[in-house]
């Protein structure tokens, strides 16, 4: 098979043309966005610098698309396009139903600015570092370094966590002492942890409030604040600290448990010894089953 | 006097020792090497560059900086602001002016060879101060908060230990009374002075002009009236900018409302 291409000496122009318009477009483009990125370094945020940069691209591939068409002499294609507006029109929307959805929410996320680059987010089971916000997307880091892509409009109908959007938070700690322990002592203990913890700030004051007599232990709130960067270093040695401080104090973290209590005028439970006679009746199932003594079976 | 300048032999050991903190240096060629902890003996004399056989189980920090063997030693106020709470919450009538001398404690800075910005090697607090919130969760300031008894509105304070004492002069022009319950002071603004082994900064004077305007806060350019014959020490840690100190007091009681 022979391929015979017909390079007449206007298609060799314009094919020239291209590459030099392809090329200057590029560098422009390029050019700009090295421009904006160092003249306004300090000047306005990292997200505002992703979005203007986006925005020179996105402007300079569109500006370079109409060139092109001008260089090859479309305008038949415009013509034919025209007359089937109607028809592409239906196709296209159709086809770009979801993507232009996503522009739009896309519209919406940037001037609602919930979150910027960088910030921590929760998305519904999803969390991590708002890595990009692009056309159709956002991109998150999340902590142990995957990338997650979650379209705007799923971030638009869906609830988001800023976590770091302040300076400040609060780790909130739900413990439980048993009901011997005296409750003013409790609280007094777990200010104390709160003191003498350097990552713990002073102010907001640390809050701890009794939530409830539970099933097993009478439940507490205690929470601190943190400055946000600190979340880590806080919560392991908080954690360490409340442990040791009730330690110290004899402060007793009980597990879950069930007490039978039949009331102070019924009658008690009526729990009998075993005597003599039952335990021989054990004893005679001890045939039939070998791991059984004494009332329980005996494991291997 | 601690604050001025050593120069130090090559390749040998000095221990400063202030309080509960000791630090040593040493310098190797280029090399400064750096080491800090907390004093075994803090109830012993202070010790002012004794050369002392190198010490078991500390770690170096290294700077690589120039020949010069010359260290510069200088104090330093905190890094951030710090909060004064009052052991009482008390009030000051209007038309009223009120001296309070607040004792922060100092950091030390160590420089090699000129106190300039770029030649500053490390720099530690003498005490750690606990670290708080000034002003509403979202939109504070983190600060260190000033141990109780850290301030005093009739006389002189006596600064215990290694204390800057920083004049703050508040003058309430409000037609109310100014409810005082926490004063947010920005030391990273303020210069050190030097007099007869005590450190003074420049004044503070806060205009108080009612809870919903702004104060109007000035400084001195010099040691406060009261001393005679100060040395300066040390610069600001920033210079004045803009209107950084409109949010100077707290009027907020309670943050924890869960």
């Amino acid at each position: 098979m022979e391929l015979n291409f017909d390079f007449n000496p206007d298609t060799l122009r314009k094919i020239k043309e291209i590459g030099i318009s392809l090329m200057i477009g590029y560098l422009v483009i390029q050019s700009l966005v090295i421009l904006i990125r160092r003249v306004l370094f300090n000047r306005i945020s990292k997200q505002s610098r992703m979005i203007l940069s986006k925005g020179i691209i996105y402007t300079g591939v569109i500006v370079l698309v109409f060139i092109i068409i001008g260089i090859l002499e479309l305008r038949s294609v415009f013509t034919t396009l025209l007359g089937a507006a109607g028809i592409m029109g239906i196709i296209l929307g159709i086809a770009s139903q979801t993507s232009i959805g996503n522009i739009i929410s896309g519209i919406f996320l940037i001037s609602e600015k919930p979150f910027k680059l960088g910030d921590l987010i929760r998305v519904g089971d999803k969390r991590g570092y708002v890595y990009s916000i692009d056309l159709l997307s956002i991109k998150l880091k999340t902590l142990d370094n995957l990338l997650i892509r979650i379209p705007h409009q799923t971030i638009i109908s869906t609830e988001v966590t800023n976590v770091t959007r302040f300076p400040i938070r609060r780790l909130d700690i739900e413990l439980g002492v048993a009901y011997k322990e005296n409750i003013k002592r409790v609280i007094e203990i777990l200010k104390n942890v709160a003191r003498q913890n350097p990552l713990c700030l002073d102010e907001p004051e640390p809050l701890v409030m009794v939530r409830n007599f539970g099933t097993s232990s009478i439940d507490f709130l205690f929470g601190i604040w943190f400055e946000k960067s600190k979340y880590v270093k806080v919560k392991n040695s908080i954690f360490h600290e409340i442990s040791e401080a009730f330690a110290t104090e004899g402060i007793e973290i009980p597990f879950p448990h069930v007490t039978l209590y039949t009331g102070k005028i019924t009658e008690p439970f009526p729990i009998n010894l075993a005597n003599e006679s039952d335990q021989n009746r054990r004893w005679s199932y001890s045939h039939l089953f070998p791991h059984y003594q004494n009332g329980y079976f005996r494991s291997e | 006097m601690i604050w001025s300048k050593y120069n130090l032999e090559r390749e040998k050991v000095y221990c400063w020792k202030l309080g509960t903190l000791e630090f040593f240096v040493r310098k190797i060629g280029k090399e400064w090497q750096i080491s800090h902890r907390i004093s075994n003996t803090p109830e012993e004399p202070d010790e002012i560059g004794m050369e002392v056989p190198e010490p078991e189980n500390i770690e170096w920090k290294s700077f690589i900086a120039d020949k010069n063997d010359t260290l510069q030693i200088l104090p330093a106020l905190p890094d951030r602001p710090v909060v004064i709470k009052p052991d009482t919450t008390f009030r000051l009538m209007p038309n009223k002016t009120v001296q309070f001398l607040i004792n922060v404690p100092v950091w030390v800075q160590l420089y090699s060879g000129n106190a300039h910005k770029e030649n500053l090697l490390f720099e530690i607090p003498l005490h750690e101060l606990s670290s708080t919130w000034f002003g509403d969760p979202d939109n504070g300031i983190l600060s260190y908060s000033l141990p109780k008894g850290s301030y005093g509105s009739m006389g002189l304070n006596n600064p215990k230990g290694y204390e800057i004492i920083c004049p703050v002069r508040i003058a309430n022009s409000a037609p109310g009374q100014l409810d005082f319950q926490r004063l947010c002071l920005h030391v990273e603004f303020l210069s050190i002075y030097f007099e007869q082994n005590v450190l003074y900064t420049n004044e503070t004077r806060v205009k108080y002009k009612g809870e919903n305007l702004i104060s109007d806060i000035n400084y001195t350019h010099q040691a406060p009236a009261f001393v005679e014959n100060a040395k300066h020490l040390s610069y600001p840690r920033n210079t004045e900018k803009g209107n950084v100190f409109k949010k100077s007091f707290h009027f907020i009681k309670s943050l924890t409302e869960y």
